[in-house]
């Protein structure tokens, strides 16, 4: 029995589910079925023992077969297409070889068989056809295989995952995921702590385990897992900020009325229900943003309100991320040195692409001053799993109406939900350490030891999964949980980014990102739509894939 | 688990090549110019059990006549047709494609997480194109009453032919 979270992600997955890499895997598996079903058996032999059967057979035959001709005493003659029957001589004529009953060859030529010497004549069909379909069975395999070849190493993000993932169901895959960790930190010196709210209910139970994945080809320095839990009664809900408080909120949310550039949006942005709200960059300049405007009518007793958004972004980040990589080619150790050398490396960062592309700012339009007002932005990276963050709101607003308006990059942030609440209370979250480790379904006390250590780490290799579980304070008590992950990642270089190594792109990257986006715009546009059904297309299921054997 | 993707292609791609038919078996180009009876293995149900396989002589009312073995250990066995369990006819050679398994399990490393899915699929279809059964018939497909048409005596033994001088 599915329950209703289950029935939306199928849901959602159905509408995705219907394009480039969708075909190229059916194709294959239509490759295979083609040669089953042609592996049938193929008749090409006949015999005949009456003359004109054979002068019938054969007048309707387009091609003039070669003949055989197996006389009485166990010889056999073999014409060539040449052969015709003298009905007057009551004879066959035409080139050929006369072969004993052991087949050693007896003469060869211009032949004149008798019929009546002929007990069975005997005609071949070619078997190109049965020869030939393999062929074209393994051409249409090797040019599917090449197309997805190509367009993984085009895209890698694509058909390698992405930086460490989290799951509470272990069946899900990473369109599924519950949590992405740091995903900015792609260097030792840019390793932080990233909270992500898990939207789950722990009501009933006294225990909670999460698996953490490494689905891509990037190295995964783990130095902490922990669980954050905070008790929340029946009509409460416990939101994330993006300055890591936690707000005790109403249960109930407000919905607003909602458009953007291309009309109303309310129906994508009403719900959690993975059906999101998202625009294509713009045509000109990456770094273009838009509007998105709400209109809310609140209705809370609560002294305070705060806005909710679960988003997350689209693949122009991971786009530019691995743009960089491809710059830096061969130099690329010396550029991640040169990085950990710096002083500030976030400032660098912040500074750079990430700091043009921005986040998601939030104002709300004050009546009195009319102005619109900054309240805060909410960033978070990563294309794979959505943060769920609240914002708290400056204006107190009392059955009035509340206008909102979130500026955003276009084409860099999916949104799923927007809503209004009421907030209660500033909380603290019990912080829990892992009280077991496993590692692939092993106990695997090492693991738990260096993911419990702040000044050990757990390395996680391509394929590796570990299990986490947390004791819960009290089994009583429902709880809000958030994981907290910290640590940083060390992608892989592909070996075609080592030879598009281009620095003065990198250093227009780093240093001056508004000239950079605008002149990539371009190449970005062609690959844009094709990115995105790419990634939600791919399905896949990686429980069993290591790439060691650990 | 790497491992054993590489053991099970490498064990595909072994037992593929080493059924090999015999070299009087025609290339399919030369299939009307084929003056020899099919390679035929023959399982038996009663007996010893033994497969018999080789050239097809003929079929007589009662009995498959093949010769086995090879040169210049040739000889004929007769099986009588009540004891036939099961046969299976090659009539003519196919290209070898069992170097496809491991190649084109090599080609799904690039696509990634995808691997899980098209390496299977690749595996399959070119281990089914490598150990196909085409140029083959089996007792479902050729029924013994029209086995006579792939020996080298469609007819029969002809009169006056010493079986088992037959080379």
């Amino acid at each position: 029995m599915l329950n209703n979270n289950q029935s939306n992600h199928l849901v959602g997955f159905a509408f995705r589910l219907s394009n480039t890499n969708r075909w190229m895997i059916s194709l294959l598996l239509l490759s295979f079925l083609f040669l089953v079903q042609s592996c049938g058996p193929y008749y090409f032999r006949e015999h005949f023992r009456d003359a004109n059967d054979l002068l019938q057979y054969t007048g309707n035959v387009p091609t003039k077969l070669y003949l055989k001709a197996h006389l009485r005493d166990g010889q056999v003659y073999i014409l060539t297409d040449t052969w015709a029957i003298d009905t007057v001589q009551h004879q066959v004529t035409g080139q050929g070889r006369l072969y004993d009953v052991n087949r050693r060859l007896v003469n060869s030529g211009p032949v004149s068989v008798p019929i009546d010497s002929v007990v069975i004549f005997e005609t071949n069909k070619s078997l190109d056809k049965v020869e030939n379909e393999p062929i074209a069975g393994l051409s249409i395999l090797a040019g599917l295989d090449a197309i997805l070849g190509v367009i993984c190493i085009t895209n890698p993000k694509t058909c390698f995952g992405s930086c460490p993932t989290f799951y509470i169901n272990e069946e899900d895959n990473f369109h599924f995921a519950n949590a992405e960790g740091f995903s900015q930190a792609i260097s030792p010196s840019l390793e932080y702590a990233d909270i992500d709210a898990l939207d789950y209910s722990s009501e009933g139970v006294d225990s909670f385990s999460i698996i953490m994945k490494n689905e891509a080809l990037e190295t995964h320095s783990v130095n902490q897992v922990k669980l954050l839990a905070i008790p929340r009664a029946e009509d409460e809900r416990i939101y994330h900020s993006p300055n890591d408080l936690f707000y005790r909120c109403d249960r109930e949310v407000q919905f607003g009325q909602a458009t953007a550039e291309e009309g109303d949006i309310t129906g994508l942005l009403a719900e959690t229900d993975r059906i999101e709200r998202f625009s294509l960059a713009d045509e000109t300049n990456l770094s273009t943003k838009e509007e998105i405007h709400l209109t809310f009518d609140p209705s809370t007793d609560a002294d305070a309100l705060g806005l909710l958004i679960s988003f997350r972004q689209t693949q122009m980040t991971t786009y530019l991320f691995y743009s960089a990589m491809d710059y830096m080619g061969g130099s690329v150790s010396d550029m991640f040195a040169k990085l950990e050398r710096d002083n500030n490396p976030q400032e660098l960062l912040e500074n750079s692409i990430k700091g043009e592309l921005g986040g998601i700012d939030v104002h709300i339009w004050n009546k009195d001053a009319q102005r619109w007002e900054l309240q805060g932005t909410l960033n978070e990276s990563g294309p794979i799993a959505f943060g769920h963050q609240i914002l708290p709101l400056s204006a107190k607003v009392s059955g009035r109406e509340l206008k909102v308006k979130l500026v955003l990059n276009k084409g860099l942030w999916r949104i799923d939900r927007v809503a209004l609440t009421g907030i209660r209370e500033v909380v603290e979250p019990d912080i829990l350490e892992p009280s077991e480790a496993l590692n692939k379904g092993t106990i695997d006390p090492d693991a738990l030891k260096q993911i419990r250590n702040p000044e050990e780490y757990l390395v996680s290799m391509p394929g590796s999964t570990y299990r986490f579980s947390f004791v819960l304070p009290e089994k009583e008590k429902n709880y809000e949980l958030f994981l907290q992950s910290q640590g940083y990642y060390l992608e892989w270089m592909r070996e075609s980014w080592l030879r598009e190594k281009n620095l003065l792109k990198l250093n227009q990257l780093l240093n001056h990102p508004r000239r950079y986006l605008k002149a990539e715009t371009k190449a970005y546009k062609k690959q844009e739509k094709y990115m995105e059904e790419a990634f939600w297309n791919s399905r896949i299921d990686t429980k069993s894939f290591s790439y060691y054997e650990n | 688990m790497k491992t054993k993707w590489v053991i099970l292609v490498l064990l595909l791609s072994f037992i593929v090549s080493v059924c090999a038919p015999p070299r009087y078996v025609p290339k399919p180009s030369q299939i009307g110019l084929n003056y020899r009876g099919a390679y035929i293995i023959i399982q038996r149900s009663k007996s010893d059990g033994r497969t018999v396989n080789g050239e097809l002589i003929a079929v007589e009312p009662k009995e498959i006549i093949v010769l086995t073995g090879n040169e210049p250990n040739r000889r004929v066995v007769a099986i009588s047709i009540d004891h036939v369990k099961k046969y299976k006819l090659k009539y003519a050679a196919s290209t070898k494609f069992d170097w496809a398994i491991p190649v084109f399990s090599l080609f799904t490393i690039s696509h990634g997480w995808y691997l899980f899915l098209t390496m299977p699929i690749n595996i399959a279809t070119t281990s089914l194109i490598a150990g196909s059964s085409r140029f083959n018939y089996r007792e479902k497909d050729l029924p013994i009453d029209r086995l006579h048409m792939f020996a080298r005596f469609p007819q029969g033994i002809p009169d006056g032919v010493d079986v088992n001088s037959l080379q």
